[in-house]
């Protein structure tokens, strides 16, 4: 038996008085024993108290034990149920597990140490099951609260940032702060940083979080789309784009857009800065089973030995004049792919840049 | 291209942003007047109030999303049951620091919502959007 919980109460149902008698006197030192001789008694026990196992026979005048068991599922459905049935009583066995759900059929007469055994077992389901609910409640509760962390770090906590952002951005366009030394620079670079952590964690999340939605994406706007976030700010890059798509793709159109968003970024951040003209092409082309998307750049590329680490989450090289990244920007990228049964390839030359190639089924 | 500028309300719940807003369209030039408002509450008010009188009505309204008690959602939704002309009036533009995929979702399928514009406000992609509407 197990100590830990409050003594555990059994229901147990016979319309002979000597059995219900019998029962009593070899259980009640250990468990909490209610005996009743009719259905309706039984039922009245289970409102009132809190039963954890329900034992009853199969033969009665009026109502079989499986009768009674269907009986309180509706309303009762957590006491682990053992029904008492002679040798021969197949059928009744079998309606016992079919519509009885019983967890134990236990012959008669009863064998007290078969018994016991059937109602610490019981028992241990029982809490066991209630454990497991519990945990399941407590699960929930806990993703709630973490879309709800989430979606405050995606507005609460990005809010005043962003304000910071636009009080560099108004300083400088009234030239109202003097700062020889470029220190409003450096506010918005470390801003900058700290945004980039905010919106990868929130995209990590998103990425975990979402069910796929299959949309209809036409590549030629998305790209432009995610293009033209990044165009503004980056003006010296030269953005070479080029799509394909003769035949309609499906496929989860949030995820497809933080890939590209992804490799974009990075092929935008880790160009080099001596570099003349940096260049990005971003290549799509569109075929009956799959997306292919090719992200290219003209940067730094990655050192041959790095190259199978660059989708662990976390990894982060060390680069002259650059600041890390945050680790978590091409995990997410093999995450999302691997959701989608995507593809993706890398090939650098170190100094000279890097292609990515990805490709994506097509769910049509 | 002299064309009449513009009165823009703006609503945040945010008083830094609300001051920021105000500061970089004077600095850009690109509106007439420039009303603020702290809570969607309060521009209902003042939209109700002035409904029958044109010269009072913003031509463009920028809408914050996430705001205590009346967010933008909730503002637009209760915008829905002004007369048309009102609403044909008032160009509605959402300005927001979420990157949340569901307001942006919501933001982008609501047909009054002209364009949903990130923190900080980019004066010069609003000049963009401003352009290709004409203001009586």
């Amino acid at each position: 038996m197990n100590m830990e919980h409050a003594p555990i109460r059994i229901l147990y149902l016979d319309d002979e008085e000597h059995n219900l008698t019998a029962f009593k006197a070899a259980f009640r030192r250990d468990y909490e024993v209610y005996t009743v001789n009719t259905a309706s008694e039984g039922h009245r026990i289970l409102n009132e108290f809190d039963i954890q196992v329900v034992i009853a026979d199969q033969r009665m005048p009026g109502t079989t034990g499986v009768e009674f068991f269907k009986s309180i599922i509706p309303d009762h459905p957590e006491p682990i149920r053992i029904l008492l049935t002679g040798y021969t009583d197949v059928e009744a066995i079998i309606n016992a597990i079919n519509f009885g759900q019983i967890y134990r059929y236990v012959t008669k007469p009863w064998n007290e140490l078969e018994l016991r055994t059937a109602i610490a077992n019981a028992a241990e389901i029982y809490y066991a099951r209630k454990a497991l609910q519990e945990k399941i409640i407590e699960l929930e509760r806990a993703n709630n609260e973490l879309n709800h962390f989430v979606y405050s770090a995606s507005h609460d906590v990005r809010s005043p940032l962003m304000s910071i952002l636009g009080i560099i951005r108004l300083a400088q366009l009234e030239n109202s702060v003097q700062d020889p030394h470029g220190y409003l620079g450096m506010i918005k670079a470390s801003v900058d940083r700290l945004d980039e952590y905010i919106q990868k964690i929130i995209e990590y999340y998103q990425n975990t979080r979402y069910t796929e939605e299959i949309i209809n994406i036409d590549f030629s706007s998305l790209v432009e789309e995610c293009v033209s976030n990044f165009r503004n700010s980056n003006t010296t890059i030269e953005f070479d784009t080029k799509v394909k798509q003769q035949t309609p793709f499906y496929g989860d159109g949030y995820r497809t857009g933080l890939i590209l968003n992804n490799l974009i970024s990075n092929a935008i951040k880790y160009q080099r800065s001596n570099e003349p003209q940096p260049k990005v092409k971003i290549d799509v082309r569109v075929e009956n089973h799959r997306a292919l998307i090719n992200v290219e750049d003209n940067g730094i590329g990655i050192v041959n030995d790095h190259l199978s680490n660059i989708f662990r989450i976390f990894f982060r090289t060390q680069q002259a004049n650059k600041q890390p990244g945050t680790g978590l920007g091409l995990y997410i990228v093999k995450e999302a792919l691997n959701r989608m049964d995507g593809e993706i390839q890398v090939e650098s030359s170190y100094g000279k840049g890097t292609q990515f190639k990805v490709s994506i089924p097509n769910r049509k | 291209m002299s064309a009449t500028l513009p009165r823009i309300m703006l609503i945040d719940d945010s008083k830094i942003d609300l001051f920021l807003h105000e500061k970089m369209l004077k600095l850009a030039g690109i509106a007439q007047e420039v009303k603020s408002f702290l809570s969607g509450e309060s521009a209902l008010a003042y939209l109700e109030e002035n409904c029958s009188s044109v010269e009072k009505l913003p031509h463009v309204i920028l809408l914050d999303i996430q705001m205590p008690e009346m967010n933008g959602f909730d503002f637009l939704s209760k915008f829905e049951s002004f007369p048309d002309q009102v609403k044909r009036f008032c160009h509605i533009i959402m300005v927001s620091s979420s990157l949340d995929f569901v307001d942006l979702q919501r933001a982008e399928a609501n047909p009054r919502v002209l364009k949903l514009l990130r923190k900080p406000l980019d004066t010069a992609q609003l000049k963009d959007i401003l352009a290709k509407l004409s203001f009586g």
